[in-house]
């Protein structure tokens, strides 16, 4: 029996070569969500199943983002009424010093979403790229920010994108704003 | 390149290997027919990756927990028995833990706290060992993922070729339309007693939410298993709290049972969440209550994602 399996996985290897494995794996897991994606199976691991459900419950609308509508139902719709809402400082300030180098197109503290110009590079006339950050958190947590990383590369006098995944600079750039938002954290005031 | 400058900029390290570490805590109440409980603990999760010049993502990872499904207190180191080898199409992992494609169908089984503290089920439907060590590979054909496990040794030993409890799986799964199909097949020897179970669930959006359909049927020399299973879940998100409810039915050994699952959770912030389960498990094969088991339990906590 062992044989026909291991026929079978190196019809997989063979196959791995190409395809878009990554594409159906990000389709499953909208449909079954992050944690019951069935190719996963992660249902066999009960501690890193319940780690996942963990993550994935609180990656739900928040109960105190729905305060306006609870403050409606309550005292009835008052259209005066403004809310703050606010980021976390540090990580906010964090990302701000991150990006000090390069020009700012959007910086929304409200919102705490920070969007880079295009940056260019004079030795290379045919890329371009652009950061994108939002701090997701009030508090100075590890996952409170999300980092994009975009470039677009020059076809035919056309920017078009390049479609390349900078899963690395991403982390990177996050990895800095966290290292800075603690420091700032731990400085005395 | 602009990269090449960001990156100078900004960063001084050079390794290839990427570690990241989460974790979780949780503090759960836990009531069964009177007899409570509290499940309070959590877990490190450390996953490590690195890209072969080739391409080839490997990944492995490694836990530090403390109980956070039961009411103990002892902690425990576990992981880094698996390599999995991410390939453009694909993926190989070897591990002393995979686990065949069983259970599939049973897709009404939603709570992870309120299973404590219950009269056994006698007549589950499914097969007696599921794991152990072992190879499993996926990848995909078309927009098909296609995922088959062997298992070499189910005592977890990595005994390769001297196993007692060896086995094997399959799983498709296939897009129609909006829905989703996964059918799955696996058979198990354990020390002779052979036992099968073949399932399929269907999973598609309605009325805002997402309803699963599932069927399991397992096979074999375990009598007291053998039979079928119909399951359906409903989840859906009411205001920002999100809402699951699942219903099993099983006939197996001659007997029937079911069990019936709602979940409900919202999300308060920086990561955490609070929760409520409730699991109902009855019929004739399900055994009777004892002075510390009930047919129903809930659960209500908090859990914490870092």
């Amino acid at each position: 029996m062992i044989r026909y399996f291991y026929l079978f996985l190196g019809l997989i290897f063979i196959n791995s070569c190409t395809g878009n494995y990554e594409k159906n794996q990000k389709r499953l897991k909208e449909i079954y969500g992050e944690c019951d994606n069935p190719v996963d199976k992660l249902k066999s691991n009960k501690m890193k199943y319940q780690r996942c459900k963990a993550k994935e419950r609180a990656g739900g609308e928040s109960l105190f983002g729905l305060e306006g509508d609870l403050g409606d139902l309550i005292r009835g719709k008052n259209n005066d009424v403004v809310y703050q809402y606010s980021v976390n400082p540090f990580l906010w300030n964090a990302s701000l010093e991150v990006t000090k180098s390069y020009p700012l197109k959007i910086a929304d503290n409200m919102g705490g979403f920070i969007e880079t110009d295009w940056i260019t590079n004079s030795k290379n006339n045919s890329q371009r790229c652009l950061i994108k950050i939002q701090v997701l958190s009030r508090d100075l947590i590890t996952t409170g920010v999300n980092t994009n990383f975009l470039c677009e590369k020059k076809d035919n006098n056309t920017w078009v994108s390049d479609d390349v995944k900078y899963v690395e600079e991403e982390k990177q750039i996050t990895l800095k704003i966290l290292e800075i938002a603690s420091k700032l954290s731990n400085s005395p005031q | 390149m602009a990269i090449s400058a960001l990156s100078a900029a900004l960063f001084s390290t050079a390794a290839n290997a990427d570690i990241s570490v989460s974790g979780s805590a949780n503090a759960v109440y836990v009531d069964s027919g009177g007899n409570s409980q509290g499940h309070i603990g959590g877990g490190i999760s450390f996953s490590m990756s690195t890209t072969t010049d080739g391409g080839v993502t490997i990944s492995t990872s490694g836990q530090i927990t403390n109980d956070p499904d039961s009411n103990g207190g002892g902690g425990n180191g576990s992981g880094m028995t698996a390599l999995t080898f991410g390939f453009a199409n694909g993926s190989i992992t070897v591990a002393d833990d995979v686990a065949v494609p069983a259970g599939t169908g049973l897709v009404g089984e939603l709570v992870t706290h309120a299973d404590v503290n219950m009269p056994t089920h006698t007549n589950d439907v499914t097969i007696p060992v599921d794991d152990g060590s072992g190879i499993s590979g996926s990848t995909t054909l078309g927009d098909m993922t296609i995922a088959a496990t062997y298992v070499y040794d189910g005592a977890h030993a990595n005994n390769i070729d001297g196993g007692t409890t060896t086995g094997q799986g399959a799983s498709l799964t296939v897009p129609l339309g909006d829905m989703s199909l996964v059918v799955s097949s696996s058979q198990m020897d354990a020390n002779g007693s052979e036992d099968s179970s073949a399932g399929g669930a269907l999973t598609m959006t309605a009325g805002g939410g997402t309803l699963s359909l599932g069927i399991e049927t397992t096979s074999g020399d375990t009598s007291a298993t053998e039979g079928e299973a119909y399951s359906i879940a409903y989840s859906t998100t009411l205001g920002g709290a999100s809402v699951g409810v699942g219903y099993s039915g099983f006939d197996a050994n001659s007997n029937t049972s079911s069990k019936t699952d709602v979940t409900i959770s919202q999300s308060i912030g920086g990561g955490a969440s609070i929760f409520a389960e409730y699991r109902n498990l009855t019929g004739a094969g399900v055994a009777a209550e004892g002075n510390s088991t009930s047919e129903s339990v809930v659960a209500v906590g908090t859990s914490v994602s870092f």
